[in-house]
């Protein structure tokens, strides 16, 4: 099957369009021929039926009234219709019309149309015989086949038939037979055979015998087939007619139909990463596209999100990165633009030295936060002792604290042993603390606990002061993101700690999620698994 | 010449009110974007050296409300952000000049010299008032061919009315162009100065360059 869309509605609804044809066609077709057979067999019958009407009984046995016969040819008997009477007694065939006295007074056997027929009118005439078929002239009184007496014996034969005969059609008395036969003259025909007992009638020696007659009638059914054949080529005409007209139409609805498609294709194809803002209009766009467009559009606002937060990354690092460049440059440029004190040199210097580290720390945190999630680094689990490595940290940043009048309460049970890798765990601490120390007011406190939470460890710090709201506490995580308040600060904070911090636990098998307590307490919870299981 | 920083990070912003003041200028340092907005709209400065990503109130929102408030001061916005359309959005809401971070101290000092001399309307880094030459760039001071050495705040007395000379200049704005937000100095020091410049720039038996407008100020090169 061709993949294009286009074909394959067209081919499919041809396919169903041929299938309904076909099958009305036929329907058709069938019922029209049977009622043309069925009309066709109904004038067999019925011009057999009036064929036996022309048997009468008379004093001296059946005989067959060929005048009748002659007027039946121009009007009762289907036109161009052959005929062939058999019979098992001898009848006589007579010109003279019968008497009164010589209608059958008994009911004629059973059987169907021809049960009640009245028998001719006394006194009818029909019209003279046309010219064409020779009139039909009674045989001599002797006349040998029509005289005979052996069963089965020929009575009569439409003139028609020059002689030649029709098959006898042999079937129960009272039910009429109908056949498809070969027309003596050549060509189909059908034809109806009807076989009548005609009863023993009369007293005596003078009582006539039983007769079985037997008439077949058939007419050639050329012309119906012509018909047939006709009306069979016209139907099937204008199916290939209807076909293809429908094919041409449908190939221009679909055509028409799929043309929003070609739209979105050429839209999507004019967009590149820097076209992201761009939707594609929902606009004219039909209903049974719209979900794809809402998909597009949806993906192209998820990836615009991504691109803009890697641009937004990029000038953030940039940002970063220069200036603290900008810092030593400036330092050192007007510190060398003129002659100075040993003093102002050394001044000069440390505040480089400061500023050198600074970015030594962002570059160290950038690295290890681009390896983390470019999946990089494996975290190597194994059992670690909290509480030790808690106060271990605490010692770096204990004097910049307490500086500042910060307290440190550690509630950390020694006995908490999480499941960590040792150096990623360092980065956590170091930077969550550092953060703590550096963000806590003056004066404020900064406590630690841990608590066992089935087979987790959470260990909470908080720190007072906090002076974020809910929606600024959910993006402390977000890199480069600080509050405003914290710009300017110096030391090592630029906005990546809490990042690498969520990167750092969640490569460990772990989870770091900020909030704030009622007291205004930033509180940072570092879920671990518990070791025992580690074994 | 006066110029105003508003910087966030604090290291920078000292290094550069360092530089700045020992290249001759008259400096205020602000470190946040309300701060730095109060100082441009409460002072006449010949630079405002302008940080973008700044706390409380960014760069490019200063700049939209001073030259929304009808201010004409030169401005030089010095950031990190290097692309074309951050460029663009900064000068098309009037910037006067656009430098990125890290920059050469020098290109600052030669930048905010130019945005100077625009703002007094002249191109030439040297003006010459009658027989008086004076180097900007240099500051330096000749009278007939002869150097004139001049302290640091008679030099910028005199580069402040060269670069208005003709025009009547009042005593306070003297004083702001010659002296800091912070300064705490005696109302008369610009008499004194402007006494002790007469002394070093003047010839016996002439007219004085710099003549007193009783009431209003002084004027340097009068036509009359």
């Amino acid at each position: 099957m061709t993949r294009s869309l286009r074909s394959r509605l067209i081919v499919g609804m041809l396919l169903g369009m041929a299938v309904l044809l076909l099958a009305a066609d036929t329907t058709i077709y069938t019922v029209q021929r049977r009622q043309l057979y069925r009309a066709f067999d109904d004038t067999l019958l019925s011009s057999a039926n009036a064929l036996v009407l022309l048997v009468h009984p008379g004093p001296f046995g059946y005989w067959f009234d060929s005048e009748g016969l002659a007027r039946l040819l121009t009007s009762e008997i289907r036109p161009g219709a052959l005929f062939q009477f058999w019979s098992d007694q001898p009848i006589d065939i007579l010109p003279p019309r019968p008497g009164p006295d010589s209608m059958p007074s008994e009911p004629g056997p059973p059987g169907p149309a021809w049960e009640d027929r009245p028998p001719p009118e006394p006194g009818f005439r029909g019209p003279e015989p046309p010219p064409g078929p020779p009139p039909f002239r009674p045989p001599p009184e002797d006349a040998g086949p029509l005289r005979g007496r052996a069963p089965g014996e020929l009575v009569v034969r439409s003139p028609l038939l020059n002689g030649r005969d029709l098959p006898r059609l042999d079937t129960p008395s009272g039910q009429a037979r109908f056949e498809k036969i070969m027309m003596p003259g050549g060509g189909r025909g059908r034809a109806v055979g009807v076989q009548l007992q005609f009863p023993a009638r009369g007293p005596g020696p003078r009582r006539l015998p039983p007769v079985e007659l037997t008439i077949v009638v058939a007419a050639s059914t050329v012309e119906t087939e012509k018909q047939l054949s006709f009306l069979g080529a016209l139907l099937a005409a204008t199916a290939l007619g209807t076909m293809a007209i429908s094919g041409g139409v449908s190939w221009l609805v679909v055509s028409r139909g799929l043309r929003p498609l070609a739209t979105v294709a050429r839209k999507i194809a004019a967009m590149d990463e820097t076209g992201l803002k761009q939707r594609l209009l929902g606009c004219g766009v039909p209903r049974e596209i719209e979900p794809v467009v809402d998909q597009l559009n949806g993906l192209l606002g998820r990836l615009d999100e991504a691109f803009e937060r890697e641009r937004a990354l990029t000038a953030d690092v940039a940002h970063e990165l220069r200036t603290p460049v900008a810092e030593v440059r400036t330092i050192t440029e007007i510190t060398l633009s003129r002659q100075r004190d040993p003093d102002e040199y050394r001044q000069a210097l440390a505040e480089t030295l400061d500023v050198i580290r600074t970015l030594q720390g962002l570059i160290e945190k950038l690295l290890v936060l681009a390896r983390l999630e470019a999946g990089q680094m494996q975290a190597e689990l194994q059992s670690v002792p909290l509480q030790p490595l808690l106060a271990e940290h605490w010692a770096q940043v204990r004097n910049r604290a307490a500086a500042r009048g910060v307290t440190f309460e550690d509630r950390c049970p020694p006995e908490a042993l999480v499941s960590a890798d040792p150096k990623l765990l360092e980065v956590v601490l170091a930077n969550v603390l550092s953060n703590a120390a550096t963000y806590t007011p003056d004066g404020g406190r900064i406590s630690a606990e841990a608590e066992r939470v089935r087979d987790q460890h959470r260990l909470s710090i908080a720190n007072t002061g906090c002076e974020l709201s809910e929606g600024e506490v959910a993006r402390v995580f977000d890199r480069f993101w600080r509050a405003d308040a914290a710009r300017g600060k110096s030391g090592l904070n630029c906005g990546l700690g809490l990042t690498l911090v969520r990167r750092a636990m969640e490569a460990m098998g772990g989870q770091a999620v900020a909030g704030v307590s009622q007291e205004r307490c930033f509180v940072l919870t570092l879920t671990f698994q518990a070791a025992e299981g580690l074994g | 010449m006066r110029v105003l920083i508003v910087e966030d990070r604090e290291r920078l912003r000292n290094w550069l009110q360092k530089g700045l003041k020992e290249a001759g200028f008259v400096v205020d340092a602000a470190a946040d974007g309300k701060e730095g907005l109060w100082y441009a709209l409460g002072n006449s400065y010949d630079a405002i050296i302008l940080d973008l990503m700044l706390p409380g109130l960014d760069g490019l929102s200063i700049l939209r409300q001073f030259r929304a408030a009808g201010r004409e001061d030169q401005v030089l916005i010095l950031t990190a952000k290097d692309t074309v359309p951050d460029r663009v959005r900064g000068l098309d809401l009037g910037a006067d000049d656009y430098l990125v971070k890290p920059f050469a101290f020098e290109e600052l000092l030669a930048r905010v010299r130019a945005l100077v001399r625009r703002g007094y309307g002249k191109h030439s880094p040297v003006i010459e008032i009658g027989d008086l030459r004076i180097d900007t760039a240099k500051r330096q001071v000749w009278r007939q061919e002869q150097e004139i050495e001049l302290r640091a705040m008679e030099y910028k007395l005199l580069e402040y009315l060269a670069r208005r000379a003709g025009e009547t200049v009042s005593r306070t704005e003297i004083w702001e162009h010659l002296y800091d937000f912070g300064s705490q100095t005696a109302s008369n020091v610009v008499d004194v100065y402007v006494a002790s410049l007469r002394r070093k720039l003047d010839r016996p038996g002439e007219k004085s360059l710099i003549q007193t407008r009783r009431g209003l100020g002084y004027v340097l090169g009068a036509s009359s």
